[in-house]
């Protein structure tokens, strides 16, 4: 009997911390990518398999986490885990597909680092919990529609610096 | 030497309100900048206005005012008081001190050297690029320029322009350096200096949300990175200052809900009175506020004392705006033209769009088309395509950000529902601070087509502060919750930021490209700034044609009389006055009121003295030409023969009088910019010029003729070159009476023809035929 108990309390803990992590993790995974991919490459995405891929698999994220949040909300946590875990399954195949396979390592450390480290969660926290996981689904859902405007004036960027730096040189 | 003189008439301007503010009360350090900072806008608008007003706007004038005005202040606050000034500043410079440490966390350091970088990058392409934004072309700079010139304030003809009549005051601003360097060089700062102070407010407006240092300078410094406001900070258009504005405004009335100062509720007053003068839709934002400082007055003055501290409130407000109103009350019959306020909202009265652009009013929409009817169909829906479309995201014109949209609406949200918490509780201040979130995008989406978001979500920017300040409310909360999630969502932001700063290199509405202009400096081809409208939008490029050549010519001199017409959708005035405003616009001069009643439409007179020395024809796509005070052609300029074309294109005729060419320096200045502007053709004609007769005239109305013209005045061709409008070489060739006439392309009709030359180019070539009289 004790036994059950703790082991829900301990599903019920970890679906509290997995939940946002995903959410933000959609956006740390975004930023990730932002920072170690190459120039321009969401135009280099051929129209196709990968550019449905790309386009519709965080969009499904963003759903998926909104229906964790949901389910999250009216108590159902292993079906809120098990979501999670599906729309975690994406994002990496996501990432997979555009051959960044360290990205998704870098998530889960993120999220192992965040579960283990702050396991004694307060009930006061849901909202805060669906803040974080709001804020992620959203950041992960605009940078998705908006991550190759962001990128695309890479070189005109460069060659501003590197005027400036003539500039100042003299 | 001129810059640093700027820099401390600026600081002491500052300094002496920061030292008064702190003096007349005890205020934090946030608090004392944000009041200095608003009342130094102030004094600056105020002097520029009076001065305007009494036809005395020079920079002497204004000079001597405005330093007697701040240091008197600061003098009287140094003898009445200056043990209490000495204890308050020095009370400040231990708080920044000690605090500062504080805040400098890694995000908060790595936000600050972006911020640098990014300055850098602004007063590169401030100093070195031309006012671009189109509205700035338009609307916002000729009326200052014709002030600076006049001296005084008048009304520029509103059948051009209605924006011409909309209320100054945010101009003015831009008018404060133009009229101290008597050049645009700097006025493409002033919007990113508002957009500074604005992260100052909201910082201020942080602290007073009990949001941490740490965090208050970390949202603070947001705003800065927000596209939109990047976007808007090298422009010229008002939007970002009457943000700002709004949320100084907002602050006064938080501290004055907070303390009940009078104090405050004059401070409130002062950004009332000069936001209303900035642009109509502050409006809004004014009677948004009313009820926060009403229902404070309410709770615990009597009657007459709240009656009388309100009426100190509206009477504050009053100087700063009045002018406008009641200017274009005597002119028009509306106070707020070119619109009428009314309790069915806001209408279009007269204007000259309507008159001269049918069908394009965008504020007669029928209510289907109206983005609240879309947005009551399907919300859902329409926030995911808004907030995933971001509208006007890489331009002046929008672009939240994915700070906004991914963090700043569910933080708004958060702080709603706490808002409708407290306000059941009958804690009403939070549901009135906040009820300005959905209340601004209530009356947006009331009168904007969703069509036409993408154009105009500048005029909410003030949501974005909404945003920042409930994300460090957030921050606030989730520090004491989940604090490791803390430092992932500062990481985030921080990336976003350098990624809006990279995406800043790729903006077009306004360009912030400087590679251009610092290869030509460093090779010293430059000619003016004018050049690079050739990496701008609109038809910015083909019309420089006819701006960059005559700004450069009048650089140096008393500047030139230009007459300019063009269809109406293309006159655009402000580059005719030149980069230094040395020219004036002969059209403004010859039709000063310009309202909407039939004129009589005059005739060129020949041999007037009232003439003017240049002309500028904008010609697209067979629209006909605009013609505003006198209307004189082409044709006209042509018949006359004392005028000659400096440089043509298929959309664009620059013709200058002929005596004012012959002037020495003038004609140094025009060999330049012939020389650097056409540097290839001059190249390929080198290799044919020799085998050109010494005898006759050229005539073209090829493109070919500018390089021709270079070697004609440095005398590596012996003839003259004419270059003549489409369709005219015969008739000049009649003109000169000369014996040889030389073409390009085609023979002339009439005469003895050869072909003496062709020159092979990599995509043409073009024929040089020797023509002579049978």
């Amino acid at each position: 009997m004790d036994t059950s108990v703790t082991q829900k309390a301990v599903t019920k803990n970890m679906s509290l911390q997995l939940i946002p992590c995903f959410g933000l993790g959609s956006a740390a995974g975004f930023l990730l990518w932002i920072i170690f991919s190459g120039t321009g490459e969401l135009q280099q995405v051929q129209v196709g398999l990968q550019r449905y891929l790309f386009f519709l698999l965080p969009v499904g994220l963003a759903a998926a986490s909104v229906v964790c949040a949901l389910l999250w909300l009216a108590g159902a946590w292993s079906f809120a885990v098990s979501l999670s875990y599906v729309s975690c399954v994406f994002y990496f195949s996501f990432l997979k597909v555009l051959g960044w396979d360290f990205i998704p390592w870098v998530l889960m450390a993120v999220a192992v680092i965040v579960v283990f480290r702050n396991r004694k969660l307060v009930i006061e926290a849901q909202s805060s919990l669906l803040l974080l996981h709001a804020m992620g689904s959203l950041a992960g859902l605009y940078m998705a529609f908006n991550l190759g405007k962001f990128l695309q004036p890479w070189e005109f960027f460069m060659e501003t610096v590197q005027s400036l730096w003539l500039l100042v040189i003299g | 030497m001129t810059i640093l003189a700027f820099i401390a008439v600026n600081l002491l301007i500052f300094l002496s309100w920061q030292l008064c503010v702190s003096v007349l009360r005890k205020l934090s350090v946030s608090e004392s900048l944000v009041y200095a900072g608003l009342l130094m806008a102030v004094q600056i608008v105020a002097t520029e206005l009076l001065l305007g007003i009494i036809g005395a706007l020079t920079l002497k004038a204004l000079l001597v005012f405005n330093l007697s005005l701040s240091g008197g202040l600061l003098i009287l606050v140094l003898l009445l008081r200056r043990p209490l000034a000495a204890e308050r500043m020095t009370g400040m410079g231990r708080n920044v001190a000690s605090g500062f440490p504080g805040i400098l966390t890694p995000v908060n350091a790595a936000l600050i050297l972006l911020g640098v970088f990014l300055t850098i990058w602004i007063c590169t392409a401030a100093y070195f690029l031309p006012p671009r934004g189109i509205d700035d072309l338009v609307a916002h700079l000729p009326p200052i320029y014709q002030y600076v010139l006049d001296h005084e304030i008048s009304l520029l003809p509103i059948k051009l322009r209605d924006q011409f009549a909309m209320p100054l005051n945010g101009e003015f601003l831009f008018l404060w350096p133009m009229i101290f360097f008597h050049a645009d060089t700097f006025i493409d700062l002033v919007q990113y200096v508002a957009a500074i102070f604005g992260t100052l407010v909201i910082f201020a407006l942080a602290r007073r949300f009990e949001v941490g240092r740490n965090d208050a300078v970390f949202v603070g410094l947001l705003f800065l990175f927000t596209p939109l406001v990047l976007g808007q900070a090298g422009s010229n258009y008002v939007d970002l200052i009457v943000g700002v504005c709004y949320l100084t405004l907002l602050f006064a009335a938080v501290r004055f809900w907070q303390t009940g100062a009078v104090f405050h509720l004059i401070m409130a007053g002062i950004a009332t009175g000069l936001g209303l003068g900035i642009k109509h839709n502050l409006l809004v934002a004014v009677i948004a506020v009313q009820p926060v400082l009403i229902a404070r007055l309410w709770s615990d003055t009597k009657p007459g004392a709240a009656i009388r501290a309100y009426a100190g409130y509206f009477l504050v407000s009053l100087p700063l705006c009045i002018f406008w109103f009641v200017r274009n009350f005597l002119a028009t019959g509306y106070p707020l033209y070119p619109y009428q306020l009314d309790l069915g909202g806001l209408h279009a009265v007269k204007w000259s769009m309507t008159v001269n652009s049918p069908g394009n009013n965008s504020l007669s929409l029928p209510p289907s088309s109206k983005a609240l009817t879309e947005f009551l169909r399907n919300p859902v829906e329409f926030f995911l395509s808004y907030m995933s479309q971001d509208p006007g995201l890489g331009s002046f014109h929008g672009g939240f950000g994915v700070v906004f949209w991914g963090l700043g609406i569910p933080a708004i949200v958060f702080c709603l529902y706490k808002a409708v918490q407290a306000a059941l509780r009958r804690d009403f201040f939070p549901a009135l601070f906040w009820g300005h979130v959905p209340l601004t995008f209530f009356v947006y989406f009331l009168q904007i087509s969703s069509s036409r978001l993408q154009f105009n979500q500048r005029l909410i920017l003030v949501v974005i502060g909404f945003g920042l300040l409930a994300l460090g409310i957030v921050l606030k909360k989730l520090r004491t919750e989940l604090p490791l999630s803390v430092p992932v969502i500062r990481s985030f932001c921080l990336a976003v930021s350098m990624l809006a700063v990279i995406h800043l290199a790729g903006y077009n509405w306004p360009s912030y490209q400087v590679k251009q202009p610092v290869a030509d400096w460093i090779n010293d081809e430059q000619t003016t700034d004018y050049k690079y409208f050739a990496q701008t939008t609109w038809e910015l490029p083909l019309l420089r044609a006819a701006w960059e050549p005559l700004d450069f010519l009048t650089k140096t001199g008393d500047g030139w009389s230009v007459y300019a017409a063009a269809p109406w959708s293309l006159s655009w005035t402000a580059p005719v006055f030149g980069s230094r405003i040395q020219n004036q616009v002969w059209n403004f001069r010859q039709d000063p009121v310009g309202f909407f009643q039939q004129e009589p439409v005059g005739f060129y007179q020949q041999e007037s003295a009232d003439n003017p020395d240049a002309f500028i024809f904008h010609r697209m796509n067979d629209a006909p030409l605009f013609y505003l005070g006198r209307k004189i052609t082409p044709e006209h300029v042509w018949s006359d023969g004392h005028f000659e074309i400096v440089t043509q294109t298929p959309t664009t005729q620059f013709w200058a009088k002929s005596s004012l060419l012959l002037n020495p320096e003038t004609r140094e200045r025009l060999v330049t910019w012939y020389e650097r502007t056409f540097k290839s053709d001059i190249h390929a004609l080198e290799f044919i010029v020799g085998r050109l007769p010494d005898d006759g005239a050229l005539v073209t109305a090829s493109p070919w003729g500018h390089g021709l013209k270079y070697m004609s005045l440095t005398g590596a061709l012996q003839m003259p070159v004419h270059i003549v409008p489409p369709g005219k070489v015969r008739h000049q060739a009649r003109r000169l009476k000369a014996k040889n006439i030389i073409t390009i392309e085609k023979p002339l009709i009439g005469y003895q023809s050869k072909l003496l030359v062709r020159l092979k180019t990599s995509d043409k070539t073009v024929v040089f035929y020797e023509n002579r009289i049978r």
